[in-house]
């Protein structure tokens, strides 16, 4: 009688189920890569919707591609950093157009307050030049005879502004005593 | 006769006899030994794995990641450009209601239009001449170049002078209109 063995030493596996174990795998595999890409879905729906008032406001719709979603969010960021950046620009212009704007209005509170003399009878304006940064001012200031200060006597100013009394010139009357006043404002 | 027939027979145990039995297909039929089919496996699926799985995990992940991080980011900037939009416009709007550049272009015979306006001349009497020349000085909208404002009276008028003094006021300017304030 011929002897068979049924456990041959070499191992083998039959075709079948190789082929079977190789589909369960890649099934595995593929249903993985299915369950990770409803993942990322997920996330990405989630990602819209906590910022649909973004997207609304900017006007976007997003593709559900993680990869082009992005260079699009980029490009938004990019457009809005150069609106940034005028915005920025505008309002430093201002800012200095308001700094301008504070001397010429300082200007004219010192005249005004120079020529509202406290302890003068009358002053008179005659002349009065600005160019922005310096200005100058003419002006007579008319005394009682007996009554004549020791220096001039404006209304208050800023102590910070720098005011020079460069000339004055003296005409006395019987009852009164005139003054011309050159007031130079700014260095 | 006996030992002939004895040699056809081939003796299977009862335990395999169902299998014996079974009908065999084309893939039954072949086999492939253990260790090929272990490295064919390992050669298909790993390879699958690490594209589908690993590489698709860590290139979307890092997508979200940095989608997420691109749209934080892009709040920010969005926020900061409400903000400062908000303040030019209200700063703006401010400074338009307190400008009258078009009832000083109006006096001085002039345009309201943005731009320089050079060498311009006007003489009227103190009571009309003082609210313009205070209107230059705090028009926001207003840049003042230069100025100047001359009396044409060469001397004071003194205190008990009740003639009328006839005073008429010169006024010479250049000035610039602010685009950004109209």
């Amino acid at each position: 009688m011929e002897d068979i063995s049924l456990h041959s030493k070499k191992r083998s596996i039959r075709v079948f189920d190789f082929v079977l174990l190789l589909i369960v795998g890649l099934g595995m595999v593929f249903a993985g890569h299915f369950v990770i890409s409803r993942i990322f879905a997920g996330n990405l729906d989630n990602l819209s919707r906590n910022k649909s008032f973004l997207l609304n406001e900017l006007n976007l719709e997003l593709t559900g591609n993680p990869a082009r979603d992005l260079e699009l969010v980029k490009a938004e960021r990019e457009a809005l950093d150069v609106e940034f950046g005028k915005y920025n620009r505008n309002i430093n212009e201002l800012i200095s157009h308001i700094d301008l704007k504070e001397k010429d209005i300082l200007f004219l509170n010192i005249v005004e307050a120079y020529l509202s003399d406290t302890q003068a009878l009358q002053t008179t304006f005659n002349k009065l030049e600005y160019n922005g940064d310096t200005g100058e001012l003419l002006y007579y200031v008319v005394y009682e005879q007996n009554k004549i200060p020791e220096k001039l006597s404006p209304l208050e100013i800023p102590n910070s502004v720098v005011v020079n009394i460069s000339k004055t010139d003296e005409i006395e009357f019987s009852d009164y005593v005139l003054k011309l006043v050159n007031l130079q404002v700014g260095e | 006769m006996a030992e002939s027939e004895n040699k056809n027979i081939t003796l299977i145990s009862p335990k395999y006899k169902k299998r014996a039995k079974k009908t065999l297909y084309r893939l039954d039929k072949k086999a492939i030994s253990a260790k090929t089919a272990i490295i064919v496996l390992l050669c298909v699926i790993l390879p699958t794995f690490g594209y589908f799985i690993a590489f698709y995990a860590y290139t979307g992940l890092t997508s979200v990641e940095n989608l997420t991080r691109e749209f934080n980011e892009l709040e920010n900037t969005f926020k900061s450009v409400q903000q400062l939009k908000q303040v030019y416009n209200n700063t703006v709007d401010k400074l338009v209601k307190l400008s009258k550049t078009d009832e000083i272009a109006a006096r001085l015979d002039l345009t309201s239009q943005p731009g320089e306006y050079n060498d311009i001349k006007y003489k009227a009497e103190p009571e009309e001449m003082l609210p313009l020349v205070n209107m230059l000085f705090t028009d926001p909208g207003i840049k003042i170049n230069s100025i100047v404002l001359r009396s044409n009276l060469g001397f004071p008028v003194l205190p008990e002078t009740r003639l009328e003094s006839g005073v008429m006021l010169e006024l010479s300017v250049n000035y610039t209109i602010s685009r950004q304030i109209q």
